[in-house]
């Protein structure tokens, strides 16, 4: 055991980070190397099925070769995802290689073809040295990964998650050995300030000084959190991360942790993240076989834990007072502040919450310098960000942009240009992000959101809505959920977006025909928006209160027109709001065929054969199937 | 260390470590507040508290924000009234409107700031939470319709209490506060202490009330109604009613209540009495060992915590009834069949103790009836009588023979006050009674007290509040004490929930004041000179009388 | 249960609550009032604390699911492809009461957030196995075969 170590100090402080890397090429191979891409995603889609798939035809033609599981590069859409090298050639990335493509697959690259299915290739890792494939683009070259400035997802689809080996190859631990060796931890959170790293959870807060805060305060226990809790589930880049990085989390937790002075490390994750949790688990017994973590690191004197502590997803969790008390075993309530964490925070102690980002973040700044780290992103806001890109993108998945980069510039990335027109909005930052109008779709994102025209990332989430969305649907659904994701602590909060939701659910609804001036009532709800939304910004306890109505703002800023058309015309563009319809019958053109009776899923409609049939209203789902079903155009719409 | 700050443009000394609520408490200026209690730390859950600091955009809640030097603050500017006022009405959305028929009508806290806040309308409407009545209790009810979720009783019972027997279940809209394992109130720890009544803002958590039901037996010529005061409630009434004396309240109820129908009226002073007298008995017995601790204890919601939430110390706990059932057996021992007795107790504990202990060997109730002093006040408005009564009248028998002890034994220290008092008599060294054994000290909730009794000095122990008792578990079981005095509540019987639905520091001290009064001027302070009690004795020939 | 107690330590720490839960809950499927008591016992504290932690999170649930428990993903990208007609399909071939059970008993219905499969939307989810790309015609085809 000791050998190892001392093998591993030696490696750790003589071995040079290779300047220029080929990706997945590589050279002196022998027999064909498969390799899978696995992520939580990439299972769903079938990848499992398919690596038993390359399994089976490997047995059966008795041919060597090696299968490696790799990260996955992050876009969904190319899902599932394997990249093959042959002896002597480049390696080459096929996109949506279901099992049934395997066989097919495999019968032509193994003969050093192209596959007859030309929409499974995505792309080859060009190697100088190397045999390249013939019309196949350089990976590098895809308008998708070349725009980018993928720096923390620099070797995603490369690097194998599941083994310290290949973190270590990639210059892994590098970081944290130069700290151990040359830096105080004042040191540490000297550098970190100068980085400009800000908090990527939402706060935005300067981590270098936070960490100074924690270390300054002389207490002899110290904790320091991870937040990899992701309970915003429009935002999976930090869960992407850990499953494709686990290593580098650790290495991120240990630099933080030897910042703060602490010994105690907690990673808090979502129970939901099975992958993530796996992986993180076997590099954490990788790091304590290697004696990166646990006690007397390399000989320093210097003890840090790290345990996972599984929970189960809680979007008010991203208040660290809230994570601090379910940790502490207690429903996730969040505290008045002050005192803040990092003075009394886990079990009393200070304590400094990170979000997963924030820490691979931090991982850079001290891998590859300060200033090359502040080369990236604008003025105050340095680095990079993720960017969860859901809705009707052409390809859904996650990139990394420059700060300071603007709607248009991710939209180049995740949408073909024909469909560029058609979008309508952009909805950024989760559940507590805001509706961005087309207008404003050259402005920055960046942390200072005061500062005007420029956007704030929230959580990192990129909804691209078209003309098929309605923004108050969406509006209503980003409600609801934080309706049920509220704690329930503070009134502001509770009954703010229980009484906002109650309002737009009245917008979106049929009109009560009970209630004369029923539009009047409906106009009057949109000024106690207003109201509920202020009262909720200024009183509210925590991060969710405060931001929980910046949807329903941002809608009622931009998208006014939408707001009128269902209030007053009672009319839903996009044909999202269903509840706003009604559907009847009339009575002289039915025939009484009972088809529209069969396919109604509800059993909505009700009526003897061959007499004019009727709709309950109240059952009714407004799903439309009965105007498709009818042949003598006997239903309409009110 | 003090510093100036500036409030509603008026400068203002502070001192450091105060938050902006006691700040301004103390300089007399009013801010709302629904989760803040005195107790227990803030939570900031309610927000009403907030307040504009100049600098900070959004507004700040002062009972959580500690004082700064230099702060300038304004507590009703109008951006913040505005903000206090949305508040209140987004609570106020699916909160019922049925006050006029709310047990908490006129003094309830909700009802109050939204008065105070001038809100005029239903602003914003939603459903009514869907949520069932818990009458599952004989003595207490659940009404979480009306819950604003301020977190009072849970906290209350989680950090005061010790018992957990509410708990905030679910989340965001669904959050609500109920017994655990919905089971109901009646199967769950609860001990009936009956803090979260007087905590509860609204009138969520509220005492079973059964005056109409005394109002009909009063009008019934079958039965024969009797009941018994207990004397905080003679002493709720003083102070209530501005009169001076004791001794004269107790004949203006008395009078008034024969007048509204009650064949007999008593004091429950008999059975305190009989209680200290047996109790004396006991502790005469162990003055040569005392090795064993002994608690002695008359609260109902006292013995329930000992036996279900610190079963180490049940062995210990006194075995004698309470003085309600004392008094209610020797009533109805001595009066027809057809008797209905109805006690006036200060707390709800004791209304529960009636539905469930206090059964005779038939199984029939001792005390029919327990109402609090709250109501008994109702019961004599709705028969248009006011205090003081034109009338005065004696006691019947049980109580013509009051002594203070009786009315001391309710307050913080008078269960130890008054066995000593009877203690020492019966050692014929009336002379070196100890006095005010606990006055100075009356602020602690563990006090001890030390005395010489035929040339040996013992130690005897009050312990006031549950939360007291958990922490001195250790204390009480490795030192020797002659006996432990326990009660559930911090301030005794005086400040039971029957008495007042807010923690009203004042009342509490006007009662205590009315008493000890009483027990100055009083001769007959000592339960031996109780004749009528001695004559009981005699009659039994010195058996226990319960 | 019984033998699950017996395998938990004998004296529980507050933190380690909240993991043991989730562990029993995927075990046994759901959470019931007898071992939160026991845990209560363990834990040292009030057996309501440990039922509001519990309930503080929806996905812990207090009786058991049918034999399919059919989760839908409502995250943002399936809910942009309008799961509102899933759910209508989804009902009717179940025959399912608001309360989420059919009434037979065999399907019980959820939404849950996301399932992690956004660009293979609307994801279904009965019991472990995934139904990516879901039409109308798909879901009538399930649930034939389930049948």
């Amino acid at each position: 055991m000791t050998k190892l170590k001392q093998e591993i100090i030696q490696r750790l402080n003589t071995e040079p980070l290779s300047d220029k890397f080929y990706g997945l090429s590589k050279l002196n191979i022998t027999i064909p190397h498969i390799y899978c891409e696995i992520s939580s995603s990439s299972i769903i889609a079938g990848i499992k099925d398919s690596i038993q798939e390359i399994k089976k035809y490997f047995t059966e033609l008795d041919i060597e070769y090696k299968l490696f599981e790799v990260s996955c590069k992050g876009a969904y859409h190319y899902q599932p995802s394997i990249s093959i090298q042959m002896p002597g050639m480049n390696a080459i990335s096929f996109k949506n290689v279901y099992y049934n493509e395997v066989t097919n697959l495999l019968d032509s690259v193994l003969n050093n073809m192209l596959p007859m299915n030309k929409s499974l290739i995505l792309a080859q890792y060009f190697h100088p040295d190397l045999s390249s494939w013939s019309d196949v683009p350089d990976i590098e070259d895809l308008d998708f990964f070349r725009l980018q400035n993928r720096k923390l997802l620099k070797y995603n689809g490369i690097i194998q998650a599941n083994s310290i080996e290949s973190y270590l190859e990639y210059g892994g631990y590098r970081a944290f050995a130069k700290i151990l060796n040359k830096k105080t931890p004042l040191d540490v959170c000297k550098e970190l300030e100068k980085s400009g790293l800000r908090g990527r959870g939402g706060g935005g807060f300067k981590t270098g000084e936070k960490w100074k805060l924690a270390l300054n305060n002389p207490s002899s226990k110290k904790y320091f959190i991870c937040n990899a809790d992701e309970s915003d589930f429009s935002s999976k880049s930090g869960i992407l991360l850990i499953e494709s990085n686990p290593h580098m989390l650790i290495e991120g937790v240990l630099i933080g942790a030897y910042a703060i002075n602490a010994s105690d490390v907690i990673i808090y994750i979502n129970n939901n993240h099975k992958l993530a949790i796996e992986r993180l688990e076997k590099a954490l017994e990788e790091t304590l076989e290697y004696g990166l973590c646990g006690e007397d690191i390399f000989k320093s004197a210097i003890n840090i834990r790290i345990s996972i502590h599984k929970g189960l997803g809680a979007y008010v969790c991203g208040e660290e007072t809230a994570l601090i008390s379910s940790i502490e075993g207690k429903r996730a309530i969040p505290k008045a502040k002050p005192p803040y964490p990092s003075e009394v925070g886990l079990f009393g102690y200070p304590t400094i919450v990170n979000n997963s980002e924030t820490i691979f973040n931090s991982v850079l700044v001290f891998r590859d310098g300060v200033d090359n780290f502040k080369q990236s992103g604008t003025y105050l806001s340095y680095g990079t960000k993720l960017y969860t890109i859901n809705g009707n993108a052409d390809f859904p998945g996650i990139i990394e942009m420059d700060m300071g980069k603007t709607v248009n510039d991710i939209l180049k990335i995740v949408s073909l240009p024909e469909n560029y027109n058609s979008i309508k909005a952009v909805h950024l930052g989760g559940p507590t992000g805001v509706f961005i109008h087309p207008d404003n779709f050259n402005n920055q994102i960046t942390y200072d959101n005061l500062s005007k025209g420029s956007l704030w990332f929230g959580s990192g989430s990129f909804v691209i809505l078209n003309e098929n969305n309605c923004i108050i649907d969406i509006t209503k659904y980003y409600l609801d959920f934080l309706n049920k994701e509220s704690c329930g602590k503070c009134i502001p909060c509770r009954e703010g977006t229980q009484q906002l939701l109650e309002i737009i659910k009245r917008i979106t609804e049929k009109p009560d025909s009970n209630i004369r001036h029923d539009s009047l009532i409906r106009f009057k709800g949109l000024l106690q928006l207003k109201e509920i939304s202020e009262v909720m910004q200024q009183t509210s306890l925590c991060g969710l209160g405060k931001n929980a109505p910046e949807s329903v703002l941002s809608s009622l800023e931009f998208f006014d027109e939408e707001y009128e058309d269902h209030i007053f015309e009672k009319n839903c563009k996009a044909g999202v709001c269903t509840d706003l319809k009604e559907y009847v019958i009339i009575v002289d053109a039915c025939v009484g065929c009972g088809i529209c009776a069969k396919r109604c899923p509800t059993d909505a409609i009700i009526g003897c054969a061959k007499t004019s049939h009727f709709i309950i209203q109240d059952k009714c789902i407004k799903c439309g199937i009965c105007l498709d079903a009818c042949k003598f155009d006997a239903i309409k719409v009110n | 260390m003090e510093f100036e700050i500036i409030i509603n443009n008026y400068p203002l000394k502070v001192s450091k470590g105060d938050t902006i609520l006691t700040a301004a408490r103390k300089n007399g200026i009013k801010i709302p507040v629904l989760c803040n209690w005195p107790e227990l730390s803030p939570t900031g859950a309610c927000r009403l508290c907030v307040v504009e600091i100049k600098g900070t955009p959004d507004l700040v809640p002062a009972c959580s924000t500690p004082v700064s030097e230099g702060m300038i603050i304004q507590t009703h500017s109008l951006k913040v009234i505005k903000a206090r006022k949305n508040l209140v009405s987004l609570l106020l959305a699916n909160h019922p409107e049925d006050c006029l028929y709310c047990a908490q009508n006129g003094s309830c806290e909700l009802q109050d700031i939204a008065n105070s806040l001038n809100i005029r309308e239903r602003y914003f409407t939603d459903k009514y939470k869907d949520q069932k009545t818990d009458r599952t209790d004989p003595s207490m009810i659940l009404d979480m319709t009306k819950c604003i979720l301020c977190g009072r009783c849970v906290r209350i019972c989680k950090e005061i209490a010790k018992v957990s027997a509410l708990e905030f279940i679910g989340r965001g809209k669904n959050m609500k506060v109920e017994p655990v394992f919905k089971k109901g109130l009646y199967y769950s720890p609860c001990i009936h202490c009956g803090k979260c009544i007087v905590a509860c803002p609204t009138a969520a958590i509220s005492e079973k009330s059964v005056l109409n039901q005394i109002s009909e037996k009063i009008d019934s010529s079958d039965t024969l109604c009797s009941i018994s005061l207990s004397p905080s409630t003679i002493a709720w009434f003083s102070a209530n009613y501005n009169i001076k004396k004791y001794e004269d309240t107790k004949a203006f109820l008395v009078a008034a209540l024969i007048h509204v129908g009650f064949k007999t009226v008593n004091t429950n002073s008999f059975g305190i009495e009989v209680f200290i007298s047996e109790e004396t008995k006991k502790v005469q017995t162990r003055l040569d060992d005392f090795k064993i601790p002994y608690i002695i204890t008359d609260c109902p919601a006292a013995k329930t915590f000992i036996k279900n939430h610190v079963p180490d110390l049940k062995q210990f706990l006194c075995k004698i009834y309470t003085p309600q059932y004392i008094t209610g057996t020797n009533i109805k021992k001595q009066s027809e069949a057809n008797t209905i007795h109805t006690a006036v107790a200060p707390c709800v504990s004791l209304k529960h103790a009636a539905a469930n202990d206090y059964l005779d060997s038939n199984s029939k109730p001792t005390c029919d009836f327990v109402i609090s002093s709250l109501e008994l006040d109702k019961l004599l408005r709705s028969y248009g009588i006011s205090l003081p009564y034109a009338n005065k009248e004696i006691a019947s028998t049980f109580s013509a023979y009051d002594t203070s002890s009786g009315a001391l034994f309710e307050t913080k220290g008078g269960i130890s006050e008054t066995i000593l008092r009877n203690l020492f008599a019966i050692n014929n060294e009336n002379q070196k009674t100890p006095k005010k054994i606990f006055d100075n000290r009356s602020d602690k909730d563990f006090m001890e007290y030390e005395f010489q009794l035929n040339n040996k000095t013992y130690k005897i122990a009050s312990i006031n509040g549950t939360d007291c008792l958990l922490e001195n578990k250790e204390v009480i079981l490795n030192s020797n004490y002659l006996f432990i005095e326990f009660r559930s509540c911090k301030h005794a019987c005086i400040s039971g929930c029957g008495n007042s639905l807010k923690n009203d520091f004042d009342l509490w001290k006007k009662l205590k004041k009315v008493i000890s009064d009483y027990d100055d001027a009083n001769h007959n302070s000592n339960v031996s000179q109780n004749q009528f009690i001695k004559g009981l004795y005699k009659e039994n020939k010195n058996e226990d009388l319960i | 249960m019984e033998k699950y107690l017996k395998d938990l330590k004998s004296e529980i720490d507050r933190s380690e609550i909240l993991p043991i839960l989730i562990d029993y809950q995927e075990k046994f499927g759901f959470l019931n009032y007898d071992f939160i008591s026991a845990l209560s016992e363990r834990a040292n504290l009030p057996a309501g604390n440990i039922y509001g932690i519990a309930s503080f999170y929806p996905q812990f649930n207090f009786s058991p699911k049918a034999k399919y428990n059919i989760k839908l993903c409502s995250g943002i990208s399936c809910h942009l492809k309008n799961i509102k007609e899933l759910k209508a399909e989804i009902f009717k071939h179940t025959k399912l009461n608001s309360n989420g059970f059919s009434s037979d008993g065999k399907y019980s219905f959820e939404f849950v957030n996301c399932l992690g499969a956004c660009a293979q939307g609307p994801v279904m989810k009965i019991n472990d196995k995934h139904y990516i790309n879901l039409t109308k015609m798909d879901i009538i085809k399930i649930f034939h075969e389930l049948e």
